[in-house]
């Protein structure tokens, strides 16, 4: 009977991890990338429920080559700079949104045309271990 | 004797004249003609060879930037297609362009890819290194290539982010800022465009 519940709890084990991370990612989009293009950024929101401090510190999609995290910064004389991030911190209890003039998801050798319209996966690998899968959206311009 | 009293004057108040130059002038040199703009040349996004003569005769939206970059330019170049968007009719004498800093990635084939996502009446212009300088130097716009080995970009572009309104002569008139509101780019320059002879 112990064996039984060990094995149960073991068995839990992913899903009680999954639970304990409370990362949640929504509102993920992106812009349109023409057949041709290579570079795209991905855009979302990102809330951490739990009482430990996380982080995205990587992430895949089948759509490019290379994904990166990077950000867009303006100096003091309006020059923009975009440069690559080691990770993107989200406090514990805290929300990060990653928008056009700030921080993106790099998408580098997209290998197909990303129309309006469509979505596509990008899993995104957290500093705690866990990984977190979302659909992103592609919006259209104007 | 009254002869030379006139004649006393008359000098009195040429000298006055010679001493002071300035009022000649009707204004100070500073407030006379923007320093922003004048020649280039490029090869457009067709293949064409053009030059800063080609659109006289038009009103010139001139953004610098470059195809690589996914946030910035994306963002500006939406502004303006919104823009010419809400323009309609009273934007068909106003040519946006989109000038690349990053001639040796962005061939004109390039350009035209990148644009065709965004409004119809944007013109790409690529060229050398040389012809770039030219431009950007008219234009007072700084660029600066910034390697990152780390990254799979291998490099990326610094730029300044603003969009030039120049007038039919090519003359500077005003400039927009980076991520303005489009509603707000489209009255602006309305009511320039308005005022112009």
């Amino acid at each position: 009977m112990k064996y039984v519940l060990l094995v149960a709890l073991l068995a839990l084990m992913p899903f009680l991890l999954r639970a304990e991370s409370g990362f949640e990612v929504t509102d993920a989009w992106a812009r349109p990338v023409a057949e041709g293009m290579t570079m795209g950024a991905v855009f979302l929101k990102a809330h951490n429920g739990s009482e430990q401090d996380n982080a995205i510190v990587s992430a895949t999609t089948p759509v490019a080559e290379t994904v990166e995290i990077h950000e867009t910064k303006q100096d003091e004389q309006g020059r923009m700079q975009m440069r690559k991030m080691e990770k993107l911190v989200v406090s514990a209890g805290g929300n990060v949104e990653l928008q056009p003039g700030g921080a993106h998801i790099m998408l580098i050798g997209v290998k197909q045309p990303l129309a309006a319209g469509d979505e596509f996966p990008v899993t995104l690998t957290l500093e705690d271990g866990t990984s977190e899968t979302v659909t992103v959206a592609v919006k259209p311009l104007f | 004797m009254r002869t030379f009293f006139i004649l006393l004057l008359i000098g009195i108040a040429l000298g006055g004249l010679f001493c002071m130059p300035h009022i000649f002038k009707k204004e100070a040199p500073t407030t006379g003609k923007a320093l922003i703009g004048g020649t280039f040349s490029s090869t457009n996004h067709l293949g064409e060879y053009v030059t800063d003569e080609t659109y006289r005769g038009k009103y010139l939206l001139v953004y610098f930037g470059f195809t690589s970059c996914p946030d910035v330019c994306p963002t500006d170049l939406t502004v303006i297609s919104q823009a010419m968007k809400l323009l309609g009719d009273e934007g068909k004498d106003v040519q946006p362009l989109f000038i690349s800093i990053d001639p040796e990635r962005d061939t004109p084939a390039q350009l035209k890819t990148y644009l065709s996502n965004f409004h119809p009446s944007i013109v790409g212009l690529s060229g050398t290194v040389e012809q770039l300088k030219e431009a950007a130097f008219a234009y007072k716009v700084y660029y600066s290539k910034v390697k990152d080995e780390s990254s799979a970009m291998g490099y990326s572009m610094d730029h300044s982010a603003y969009t030039y309104l120049m007038d039919k002569e090519g003359q500077y008139i005003t400039h927009f800022m980076h991520a303005m509101k489009p509603e707000d780019m489209a009255a602006q320059i309305k009511a320039k465009i308005r005022k112009q002879p």
